[in-house]
């Protein structure tokens, strides 16, 4: 299975990379934001997105809405991985479209558990 | 305007409108000197108003002055001081997650049987466990810097509380007029980390509200 990690922080994505690699998910690539992001799921099919939210210039929640509004890629199952952790941040992400919600910190249980709900 | 204020208010953007309403306090002052009293029986009276006016407006200058000149921080490298702490603990991070690799692979090799010599690996591993507990000596350093800043943001904040206060500012006019729009489509909805009592949700209740 192949999965992109978007997070504007390099050590976040190494820790979801270390955690993935537990797990058994090997074949992960890595985004800096939305914008990077959308260009890789463009020309790559990804099997699984694991999102952060808060990045620029384009945030996790504007990348989700790009890939819903494409019909080429919208059943592609989205994680929001994020600390914003407010109800109206997680109705605005099940409202644009988000598989899952993780809220940081997490733990490798959550990770494990929200994967296996959105790809079986 | 004084060199020093001109300087400040060059250096601080946020102390321009400062520096434009000591400028206005400064024009009305030379408007006040140029009155023309009329007739001789207000005359006293004009003049004796008009220097209480021109004492009252020294005053609220000079003190104005004494809160911005204290507005400048004891160090200018308070910037410089958040930028290391990003740095610091982005680097402690690293260090960490490379030494849990370490063991990782260690204890993978012990658990596959591949290792030739146990006691090597599980080396390996106590090693990786020692520079972990090393490398959390980042807490120290960084909080120590953080604690310095906040010491210096709380003088400025009470500093900044006293000017609003002594021109007067509402508080919704330093709403509307502080910073650029951030251009994101869901800039309103960038909250950052929340605590359960500012009304974050763990991650229970976030699943309750995915169904």
């Amino acid at each position: 299975m192949k999965i992109l990690v978007v997070d504007d922080y390099p050590t976040m994505r190494r820790i979801v990379k270390n955690l993935l690699d537990q797990i058994g998910y090997k074949d992960v690539e890595e985004a800096g934001n939305g914008v990077e992001a959308l260009e890789k799921i463009k020309v790559h099919r990804y099997d699984l997105v694991i999102s952060d939210w808060n990045m620029e210039p384009m945030t996790g929640l504007e990348l989700l809405k790009e890939v819903r509004a494409d019909a080429g890629l919208s059943k592609t199952p989205f994680i929001m991985v994020t600390a914003e952790s407010k109800t109206e941040n997680v109705v605005a992400a099940k409202q644009a479209g988000a598989s899952q919600y993780i809220v940081k910190p997490f733990t490798a249980e959550t990770l494990k558990a929200k994967i296996a709900s959105v790809v079986g | 305007m004084s060199a020093s204020l001109q300087s400040a208010a060059g250096t601080q953007p946020g102390l321009a409108r400062i520096a434009g309403h000591v400028a206005a306090i400064s024009g009305e002052v030379d408007r006040l000197l140029g009155i023309e009293t009329e007739g001789a029986h207000t005359r006293a009276d004009k003049l004796s108003q008009t220097l209480a006016e021109m004492r009252a407006m020294a005053s609220l200058l000079a003190e104005m002055r004494a809160e911005v000149v204290g507005l400048a921080p004891p160090s200018s490298d308070l910037g410089d001081a958040l930028d290391a702490v990003v740095s610091e603990t982005e680097g402690a991070a690293f260090e960490i997650l490379r030494q849990a690799e370490r063991a990782q692979a260690a204890a993978g090799r012990l658990n596959r049987g591949e290792t030739a010599d146990p006691s090597t690996d599980l080396a390996e591993v106590d090693a990786a466990a020692t520079s972990i507990v090393l490398a959390c000596a980042f807490q120290d350093i960084t909080g120590q810097r953080v604690r310095k800043v906040l010491s210096t943001l709380r003088q400025v904040e009470a500093r900044v509380f006293v000017l609003v206060q002594m021109l007067g500012i509402r508080p919704e006019e330093t709403q509307t007029q502080s910073g650029s729009r951030d251009p994101r489509s869901d800039a309103h909805l960038l909250n950052g980390p929340s605590s359960a009592a500012e009304g974050g949700l763990g991650q229970s209740a976030v699943d309750d509200l995915f169904g």
